[in-house]
């Protein structure tokens, strides 16, 4: 105990220190991008980088007046250089590469070779004709590093820790140049840590699966989505046509959107995130009213595209880091965000059931978790539809009709084809879910939960 | 139940040849003949900065008019602002002498002028801001800064990132690391307070402060001297008869009626334009009177100089050795009602200021698109335009009133939009002055391709 509180004391002694030591003031370079490219050739690999000169301040570059000295300014270029290679660590099957060559120049802010790779890495190259004037602190160093590579099928992984006190607010865009031909381009900051050029397949699948179940779980409004659809059932077999429309549904919106084929327009994402809270709310007080859990299945596959458009806003922004593995990324997302479901089925349902008894048994419990939910739905939905209102709203061109068709095209047939799919389950089996036999309910239900269940 | 099952079919059907025969939208196939359309962004800028005193009170930036706005290579916005323009101080309240400081409310004991030269990052937010507002001159309490120009107007980041101010209140045209240097100018054209012209001279529209610089009597010949410069430009390529690059252009247009280019040190090397005698105006002659004679200078990829005639609404072109070349008339608008058109022919100034569009480069010279449209600023009008350049027609508006005059100062109304900027984003820039007093950013709507 004494021995505890000892420990207790001495933390929050040097949380006091901590505390009072003078805070170091920053003076913030104002250009914080880095640009890169990284070109894999069989042997070798090419870092090409260009850095904004108030990025380099601790390299004294000498100054004629208010110009670099570019006469005098190579021990400073090596310093540079050095200082380069140092903060951005490349590596292969995580041992980090060494370069064997590396040159570097000043370079005006207005110089456009960076555009292109061979461009960046001839004018690299390229000694600095003496009678510019570059002034201090404006424009860039720019470098080209190569570095020796056991095989361009290896792992490599690339970070930076230039300017480490920036943190998050240094950004490097890198574009990466496989051996294969063709290019990729993301950005990372000095918070990313090891990002990979060229993951695996099952790197790529990895890394999904964890952000599809991350997001499922962190977003309130699908969660309560998918307790609002669970609430009336008992049993794990009524849920599965439900559970398995709205994953279908959510599947076709997130893959569409992942290839461009969601509406662009600043009201998109306000009308989605409106219409969640509106799906939220519908089932919340279908759930109250008395709802036809038989047809359940297509109501939640149709609110399962509104919600897969949600999930793709998650996506857009990691779908970077896919590599050339983007089917599968896309495909591991969805299987996270299936898993995440699972998990909270495996959670929700013998919840709902310990809920669900004494006096919240039977209908009284549904409607009262519903009038909750309901509640909460209500005021999402207000709210966004403040912030969609305000929205510029599209106007109605051939392009967004073409759209509109091509959507209202491919929901049609995907319904035709699940009512088809229904049809000859039910054939084939007629006492399950599908062909329309009443949802075993608990004892004490009411009988006005299923449509067809016979009045006693 | 058969019949709905085919009205679904049918439905289906219709659904499928619609999007298939459509699958190849007008819109993707011509994109590049399209006009582009912007809204505003109006949460650009951010709140001004608003530091707080030791008595808990806010003091707010206030630029008052803003007679200049520029774009970097980060595609930071730099302004140009005349809050600081500043006389005596009466009961403790700064009070402007001049029309473009702080005055009425917001000379209050709480707000202050901003500085002259502000930046804001591409968000929005202030980055810097330069040129101490406190300085006055010493002697005549004229106002004004100890060592920036005086009405300062007029904006520009050259290739080496330097910030060119010019002064039509004045005879100077200054230089500025992108920081601002510590308020000590790389290069000054020109002599503070001396102009290119009698000894008795008058002021455009005012008490002239500096009784040399005016448009009433002015000498347009000094290879040392300016006479109220409205605008600069700096050409990163060499010069076609010294073979040096940083040339720098001068539209010294409100006293003088000029473009006059000088080396990168500020060696005088030629002069083009004279003041107009004959009714119409000739091409290669820049209107007598109304100030901005021209009032703006922008350098084309395409190797040419283009200026601003204000008085006569054009845009006139001329290659780097001055010949004149061809003129833009700024008014002819095929999509505008014919009243509006008759409201628009009416009012002048109409070629205050433009850029080109697109502009990948933040240097109009370098850029690699066809700038294929001027963002031009209609002061007359209180509207801005995007014009074709090649035939000067009017294709669309900034404004929220359309292809129309515009007054107001809600957001996308103007109040004496004065000059234009284009980021390499496809993004434009509008600034106002005399009453507008500020800026405003303008966001490409549909986000097409904007390498025209």
């Amino acid at each position: 105990m004494v021995r505890r509180g000892f420990l207790l004391a001495l933390i929050l002694v040097c949380c006091a220190v901590y505390c009072l030591l003078p805070v170091r003031a920053h003076d913030l370079p104002l250009h914080t991008v880095v640009n890169s490219f990284v070109k894999m050739e069989p042997h070798q690999a090419h870092l090409v980088v260009r850095v904004p000169l108030d990025l380099l301040r601790s390299v004294q570059f000498p100054l004629n007046g208010h110009v670099y000295d570019l006469a005098a300014s190579g021990p400073a270029s090596d310093l540079a250089l050095r200082g380069i290679a140092q903060g951005i660590d490349i590596r292969e099957n995580g041992v980090r590469l060494v370069p064997v060559s590396a040159v570097g120049r000043l370079d005006l802010p207005s110089d456009r070779s960076f555009e292109e790779y061979d461009s960046a890495v001839a004018h690299a190259a390229e000694p600095v004709d003496p009678r510019t004037e570059i002034y201090f602190d404006q424009g860039y160093f720019d470098a080209h590093f190569i570095y020796p590579i056991a095989s361009p099928n290896s792992l490599f992984t690339i970070q930076t820790t230039l300017a480490p006190d920036l943190g998050e607010l240094l950004k490097l865009t890198v574009r990466f140049l496989p051996l294969e031909g063709g290019s990729r381009a993301f950005l990372i900051n000095g918070k990313s840590g090891e990002v990979p050029l060229n993951p695996t397949w099952f790197q790529a699948t990895k890394g999904f699966v964890v952000l599809g179940v991350g997001h499922i779980l962190s977003g309130i409004d699908h969660l309560l989505f998918l307790l609002c659809l669970i609430i009336p059932f008992r049993r794990i077999r009524g849920l599965i046509p439900v559970i398995t429309a709205f994953t279908l549904g959510h599947s076709v919106t997130l893959l569409g959107s992942a290839f461009n084929l969601a509406p662009g327009g600043a009201w998109f994402p306000p009308f989605v995130e409106t219409a969640i809270a509106a799906s939220i709310l519908y089932m919340a007080l279908e759930n109250i009213v008395g709802a036809n859990l038989n047809r359940r299945w297509i109501i939640a596959g149709l609110f399962g595209l509104v919600h897969g458009f949600g999930f793709s806003y998650a996506l857009k922004d990691q779908l970077q880091f896919a590599g050339s593995h983007l089917l599968a990324s896309l495909f591991s997302f969805n299987v996270g965000i299936e898993l995440g479901q699972l998990a909270v089925l495996c959670v929700a349902v013998p919840a709902l059931g310990l809920l669900f008894r004494g006096v919240l048994a039977g209908r009284t419990g549904v409607i009262l978790v519903s009038a909750i939910v309901a509640h909460t739905a209500w005021h999402w939905m207000i709210d966004r539809w403040n912030v969609l209102w305000l929205a510029p709203w599209p106007q109605v061109t051939a392009a967004g009709l073409t759209l509109l068709a091509r959507w209202a095209a491919a929901i049609l047939l995907a319904v035709g084809l699940a009512k088809l799919f229904a049809n000859w389950v039910s054939r084939k089996w007629p006492s399950t879910v599908l062909s329309g036999a009443p949802i075993e309910a608990d004892p004490g239900d009411s009988p006005s939960l299923s449509s067809n269940a016979t009045p006693s | 139940m058969k019949f709905g099952r085919y009205v679904y079919f049918s439905a289906v059907l219709l659904t499928l040849i619609l999007a298939l025969g459509l699958w190849k939208s007008p819109a993707k196939a011509g994109h590049n003949n399209k006009t582009p359309e912007f809204r505003v962004d109006p949460y650009w800028p951010k709140p001004l900065p608003a530091s707080v005193d030791s008595n808990g009170v806010a003091h707010p930036w206030v630029q008052g008019e803003v007679a200049g706005t520029c774009v970097d290579a980060e595609n930071h916005v730099f302004t140009v602002n005349r809050a600081w323009e500043v006389g005596v101080t009466v009961g403790g309240v700064i009070q402007g002498n001049e029309s473009g400081a702080i005055v009425g409310q917001d000379a209050s004991a709480s707000a202050i002028p901003a500085p002259v030269i502000v930046e804001f990052d591409p968000e929005g937010n202030v980055v810097n801001g330069f040129g101490n507002a406190s300085l006055t001159q010493t002697g005549p309490s004229y106002g004004g800064s100890a060592y920036m120009p005086y009405g300062s107007h007029g904006c520009y980041v050259d290739y080496q990132g330097n910030i060119w101010t010019a002064g039509n209140g004045d005879g100077i045209v200054q230089k500025y690391a992108h920081d601002g240097g510590g308020g000590v100018a790389l290069l000054q054209i020109g002599t503070k307070g001396v102009c290119d012209g009698p000894s008795t001279n008058t002021k455009v529209g005012g008490t002239a402060v500096y009784p040399t610089c005016g448009e009433a009597n002015d000498f347009n010949s000094s290879q040392t001297l300016l006479n109220e410069p409205a605008d600069v430009a700096v050409d990163p390529n060499p010069d076609p008869v010294t073979g040096n690059p940083g040339d720098v252009y001068i539209a010294d247009g409100y006293g003088n009626h000029r473009v006059v280019v000088f080396d990168s040190n500020g060696n005088y090397l030629r002069q083009f334009g004279t003041k107009c005698t004959a009714t119409p105006c000739p091409g290669g002659t820049f209107g007598a009177t109304g100030g901005g004679h021209p009032h703006c200078v922008v350098l084309g990829n395409d190797g040419l100089v283009y200026t601003c005639d204000r008085p006569n609404s054009r845009i006139e072109v001329w290659d780097k050795m001055g010949n004149y070349l061809s003129s833009i008339a700024i008014g002819n608008a095929p999509g505008a009602t014919p009243a509006n058109q008759a409201a628009i022919l009416k009012a002048g100034t109409r070629a205050c200021d433009f850029d080109f569009w697109p502009n990948i480069d933040y240097l109009a010279s370098q850029s690699p698109t066809s700038q294929k449209f001027i963002m031009n600023a209609d002061l007359g009008n209180d509207n801005a335009w995007i014009v074709d350049r090649q035939t000067g027609d009017i294709l669309g508006a900034f404004g929220a009133c359309g292809i129309a005059p515009c007054p107001g100062h809600n957001v996308a109304h103007f109040a004496f939009a004065h000059t234009t900027a284009s980021d390499s984003h496809g993004n434009v820039f509008i600034a106002e002055t005399i009453t507008g007093r500020r800026v405003q950013k303008f966001v490409q709507v549909d986000g097409s391709d904007d390498r025209y």
